[in-house]
């Protein structure tokens, strides 16, 4: 079994990633790699997974849900076509990023605003009991760190990543 | 870990279910009927704590078995550091019996897709299982036991049988077999093969949790909704992986439409007196 | 003696001296204060709920007697067995009198519940009185009854025992006599030097030594206790709210003889009642009683007597934040399908 093999299952993966999380503009990009599959299938996948996003942002956000009834759906849809976040607390950045493009986008109805306040708010306040937890833990402490100087006799970057999976970049040379 | 480790002497958890926080008000009044908890390893990664606390008064008053949702055995980019390290600090807090993920892949080029995906049965994934699987056997020694999950889609270049795949991906790491039951059921009415065939070729030493639920059919296919009561088709597949199988724990995964507890007891019993009888 | 006190601190001015006991007050305050937070030793392996949790004696050892008094007392109201008797409210128009209390049927014994009940229910026989006075007249019954309790805590090393609480107390002794003995040398020499400005030096020793008490005052709960009431609030943490106690079935748990009201009572106090149909009972046990009965710090040692004076712990419960199925308390599952986020809900389930 060659490298080859591994290489072309990481691309069948990542184009499989692709295509289950596009956002609006992705689906112009060319299909990089077949990922031999039915397109039909990897369609109802990723329906699926935006029911699923549905489904917890709603439990996220029950007030906002409660506010816009068969609404909610219609708007996540269209939330969801320029967003996707990769990270251990997508589901959590999904409700609070959305709750804000209600804020923007949806049609003013009575209530919305309070209740995305009042749900931002809670989303809000349970991570931040959290951060106790993180400074106990030391998830702040650093796992490693790069150099990067991709652009020599230009400019160098200090890339810090932190146990909590963060990566914070600090210094830059002009 | 090593290749001498014997499933066979995991012990007899009983049936239980799958923890989730509308069961907490309820767990305490309804223990005669629950004898194990399974706890999604997410939920318990960087928590409050309060939540603390409610995880330790768990550990005290049951035995309790971290499954976990994304560490991405499937995916040939590799664990990611950061979520294995949570799931081992877990495992060495909790020190349970045995530990659990899934044959799927979440995350590939950076994307967290944010759900299990299927992997194509080549041995290019065999590969990948085996280096991921080993990478985490050496950070942490609990016996680890891999779930089957629903296909939504199947790959075309698919170089091994269902069965076949699992059994060599059970022989080249040394891991158990998570039956989802329901999944099971799901796969062969969707796909069309015979579960108990597909059963039969499994190493029955290996097959040691079994996971059950009831499942939704719309659309002419089947879904695993872990929404509703369990139907009797799925009691029945139950009834003979357990005859078939050395089955030490049975947990019932409900996640939506969460009814009080004492609604889902008498599947409990129900799956307790099939264990007794025929595990 | 005159060599005895011929030394730096026995030489030492008044001011400066004083100066010196201050710090050496500080000292043996940390001291104390150690001490008193020391849990007496216990079982390691931590005592998992029962099937069926005693609510007295959860209230016993939450509280001591006096929590046990108002457990039994709060069941009996409940069960409409102690009824209110109304004042004459001509005869007391101006003037505000504690409510009275008497039994519902002058021929119940109580039989059909437990001994404490049976007590409570004989005192209150006669003639109706008030809840403190209840509780003054049925105390040594209650005490004398409450040491099966306490033998029966002591054995499954929730509280301290005898011997452990000897040796605080002598731990405690050693403290204030540690403290004081720097005092009272002092005193002595300045005595032998003829210096009779020794107020300050008496009333700041006496004064010290009283708080020394107080600060190491160590509760007689073990380590193991700790840990089974803390498991208990996080357990039944729904039943602290009155509208959440009205969804508890009749179950394994809960029956005629059992409520959920009662064993609210036993694991978080008066606090239980609150905002229920029992409210008013919290102005008949007065302010003190509910600052008793909700002291957070679990009861007190009870270097004098076996009964607890004060009280405890109603504290803070792991309730979980938000709800059920809140944010950041694990969601649950969406569609059927795992890999959620971690540590921020998402669901369990798995299998796609």
């Amino acid at each position: 079994m060659s490298d080859n093999e591994i290489a072309e299952l990481q691309r069948q993966q990542a184009e499989i990633a692709r295509r289950l999380t596009e956002t609006m503009g992705a689906e112009s990009q060319p299909n990089l790699h077949s990922p031999n599959i039915d397109s039909p299938q990897l369609h109802a996948h990723r329906e699926t997974l935006v029911r699923k996003r549905i489904h917890q942002t709603s439990t996220l956000l029950p007030y906002c849900h409660r506010a816009l009834d068969n609404e909610f759906e219609k708007y996540f849809r269209e939330f969801a076509l320029a967003h996707h976040f990769n990270s251990v607390d997508a589901i959590r950045l999904d409700a609070l990023h959305f709750a804000n493009w209600l804020a923007a986008k949806a049609r003013p109805i009575p209530w919305l605003a309070s209740c995305i306040r009042l749900d931002r708010t809670r989303i809000e306040i349970q991570h931040s009991t959290r951060w106790g937890v993180k400074i106990l833990r030391l998830d702040y402490a650093l796992h490693h760190w790069k150099l990067d100087q991709s652009q020599p006799n230009k400019k160098a970057t200090v890339w810090i990543f932190l146990n909590s999976g963060s990566k914070l970049r600090v210094w830059l040379w002009p | 870990m090593g290749n001498k480790f014997s499933f066979a002497t995991l012990p007899m958890l009983g049936v239980g279910i799958g923890y989730r926080q509308p069961f907490r008000n309820q767990l305490f009044l309804q223990r005669t009927a629950i004898d194990f908890l399974e706890l999604v390893a997410d939920h318990f990664f960087s928590i409050s704590l309060s939540s603390q606390d409610e995880l330790a008064c768990l550990q005290r008053n049951f035995p309790t078995i971290p499954h976990g949702l994304a560490l991405s055995l499937g995916s040939a980019d590799g664990l990611d550091p950061v979520y294995t390290k949570h799931f081992v600090q877990l495992l060495n807090s909790l020190q349970p019996a045995w530990c659990s993920d899934h044959i799927a892949f979440t995350r590939a080029n950076g994307i967290d897709i944010g759900h299990l995906t299927p992997l194509p049965k080549t041995r290019a994934s065999l590969r990948v299982l085996r280096h991921n699987i080993t990478a985490f056997q050496d950070q942490s020694p609990i016996p680890l036991l891999l779930e089957n999950i629903t296909e939504p889609f199947r790959y075309h270049d698919d170089q091994y049988g269902d069965a076949d795949f699992l059994c060599e991906i059970c022989e080249q790491n040394n891991v158990g077999i998570l039956m989802d039951v329901t999944n099971l059921f799901i796969n062969s009415q969707n796909y069309r093969f015979d579960p108990i065939t597909f059963l039969h070729r499994l190493p029955r030493e290996r097959l040691v949790q079994l996971h059950f639920v009831g499942a939704r059919y719309t659309e002419g296919q089947w879904h695993d909704a872990h929404s509703t009561p369990t139907q009797e088709e799925i009691w029945q597949l139950l009834t003979e992986v357990v005859k078939y199988g050395s089955v030490k724990g049975i947990i019932l995964e409900r996640d939506l439409n969460i009814p009080d507890l004492s609604e889902l007891v008498p599947e409990l019993q129900r799956a307790r007196t099939i264990l007794e009888e025929f595990g | 003696m005159d060599w005895l006190f011929d030394n730096p601190i026995g030489k030492m001015s008044g001011p400066a001296f004083l100066t010196l006991y201050a710090v050496w007050f500080i000292f043996w305050l940390f001291v104390a204060r150690y001490v008193g937070t020391s849990k007496p030793a216990s079982p390691p392996n931590p005592l998992s709920i029962p099937l069926n949790p005693n609510p007295f004696h959860i209230a016993y050892l939450r509280g001591g007697i006096p929590e046990v008094f108002r457990t039994v007392f709060v069941d009996l109201v409940e069960k409409k067995r102690l009824i209110e008797v109304e004042p004459d409210r001509k005869l007391y128009r101006f003037v505000s009198i504690p409510t009275k209390w008497v039994l519902a049927n002058p021929m119940d014994l109580g039989q059909d519940l437990t001994q404490f009940h049976a007590i409570l229910i004989n005192g209150l026989r006669h003639n109706p009185c008030s809840i403190q006075d209840a509780m003054m007249q049925t105390r040594n019954e209650f005490a004398r009854k409450g040491l099966e309790l306490r033998i029966t805590l002591e054995t499954l090393g929730l509280i301290q025992n005898e011997r452990q609480l000897r040796r605080f107390q002598a731990l405690s002794l050693a403290t204030i006599i540690g403290f004081s003995s720097l005092g009272i040398y002092k005193l002595l020499a300045a005595i032998t030097h003829g210096h009779f400005n020794i107020f300050l030096l008496v009333a700041g020793t006496f004064v010290g030594a009283v708080m020394l008490i107080l600060v190491g005052q160590r509760t007689a709960i073990t380590e193991r206790g700790s840990q089974y009431l803390k498991d208990l609030r996080i357990a039944f943490s729904a039943l602290k709210s009155p509208s959440r106690r009205r969804d508890y079935l009749p179950n394994n748990v809960f029956s005629d003889q059992l409520s959920p009201t009662v064993l609210a009572m036993g694991i978080f106090g008066l606090i239980a009642i609150q905002n229920s149909e029992l409210d008013p009972l919290l102005h008949a046990f007065g302010p003190q009683g509910l600052a008793a009965s909700s002291h957070p710090t679990g009861w007190t040692n009870q270097i004098a007597s076996g009964c607890g004076s004060g009280g405890c712990g109603s504290g803070g419960c792991g309730s979980g934040g938000c709800g059920s199925g809140g944010c950041g308390s694990g969601g649950c599952g969406s569609g059927g399908c795992g890999s959620g986020g971690c540590g921020s809900g998402g669901c369990g389930g798995c299998g796609g």
